[in-house]
């Protein structure tokens, strides 16, 4: 997620986010237009990882950055631009599961915490301590998918939220309007589950179908 | 001692509680390390899915954003300035608010009590009646008039209020 939009190359000296927020606010379009392009990919990020489907994604962005513009006023700048936008991105991520999506009937948080603690419910390292290598892997990357679609829309977003922008229990919970104890436990199912599904990766870690994309971004990490 | 679980391994591992103890155990630093595998799995797989998106198509996206961005401002118009003028000045809007309703209630109550000649009737039916406040002379009930007597008539015609006094010497015959 190296790659910048046009206004961030112009050759200006870096601008601080908290100089672009004010100088958006007195309607400085391309202060704001510096932020989008420092910040729509990982924001798309955010929302691809909660919906798996790029144009709702690309919606939501959309939706984040124009409310974001709307409220600038709110911004207080206690906190870092992207907290908060990514806050704006994650609420309308999950509103928009809660519109568009059907919850699944069953989900494993609904099972009691401590029927998660059975000993052997988390799996030591599966990909040899090299995740990064297994990336080059398009089929890695496509189980990667498929364990994601399985899921459950609660599950994803903790799990979202939780690996992408290291968020506490706590901002998770309030996120999703739920207990600390529900988020622990759907990030634990999330967790398992995801592991369970990838654990015969282990023997395909060594890269047979690279992607260039992919090496290039690999061993940056 | 307390068991713990992989779910403390978890919270361990995501920095919400310290069970440092329970890494000497082999087995469970390999747990905490596969979870740091898994995560940085999602993350780079996602921040890829992230580059695979042309440019071209952020570019949609910012063209939809700016235009979102631009109609409020458009909308806006003289209400938003009025608006935003009223958060810039609300100190002082209240302050000088709140001096003429002050200074309104110190000149009623210095005028006396509104019931004596206040300026809205209301006749029972109908919209209420404005009637114009008239110049009204002081009203002369009585004169003293040391030798003689007097007489004050108090007149309200069409022509308006009027007052007459009649002063009668003390030596004056009626009727001469």
């Amino acid at each position: 997620m190296n790659k910048e939009g046009p206004r961030a190359s112009t050759g200006r000296e870096p601008v601080d986010d908290h100089e672009l927020v004010d100088a958006a606010r007195k309607g400085d379009r391309d202060a704001f237009r510096t932020l989008f392009d420092r910040y729509h990919r990982r924001a798309y990020a955010l929302a691809f990882g909660v919906l798996r489907h790029q144009d709702d994604a690309l919606d939501v962005v959309q939706d984040a950055f124009i409310k974001a513009h709307k409220y600038l006023d709110k911004f207080e700048g206690n906190s870092s631009f992207y907290t908060w936008l990514y806050r704006i991105v994650m609420n309308l991520a999950i509103d928009h599961l809660r519109k568009h999506r059907r919850v699944k009937p069953v989900e494993l948080d609904e099972q009691k915490l401590d029927e998660a603690t059975g000993d052997d419910a988390l799996l030591p390292q599966i990909l040899g301590g090299n995740p990064g290598r297994a990336l080059m892997d398009k089929q890695i990357r496509a189980r990667i998918d498929q364990a994601l679609e399985t899921l459950s829309d609660n599950h994803r977003a903790v799990l979202i939220m939780r690996e992408l922008e290291g968020m506490s229990y706590e901002e998770m919970a309030q996120a999703m309007g739920c207990s600390k104890g529900t988020i622990m436990s759907r990030l634990f199912h999330a967790r398992k589950n995801m592991q369970r599904q990838l654990v015969d990766l282990v023997e395909r870690a060594p890269a047979n179908d690279v992607d260039e994309d992919a090496a290039a971004s690999g061993s940056r990490r | 001692m307390k068991k713990l679980h992989d779910i403390d391994l978890m919270e361990h591992a995501d920095g919400e509680a310290d069970h440092g103890d329970l890494l000497r155990d082999p087995a469970a630093r390999a747990k905490v390390e596969g979870l740091g595998e898994l995560g940085e799995l999602l993350r780079g797989h996602l921040e890829l899915s992230a580059d695979a998106v042309p440019s071209a198509r952020f570019e949609q996206v910012w063209d939809a954003v700016d235009k979102g961005i631009a109609q409020p401002e458009k909308r806006r118009g003289v209400w938003h300035s009025i608006g935003a003028w009223f958060e810039r000045y609300r100190g002082h809007v209240i302050t000088g608010v709140v001096s003429a309703g002050a200074v309104a209630a110190l000149a009623l109550v210095l005028r006396g009590s509104p019931g004596s000649d206040g300026p809205i009737a209301n006749h029972g039916t109908g919209s209420p009646t404005v009637t114009p406040v008239a110049y009204r002379p002081t009203e002369i009930e009585s004169l003293d008039t040391p030798g003689g007597d007097s007489t004050v008539f108090n007149l309200d015609d069409e022509d308006g209020p009027a007052t007459v006094i009649w002063v009668t010497p003390a030596d004056t015959v009626e009727g001469i």
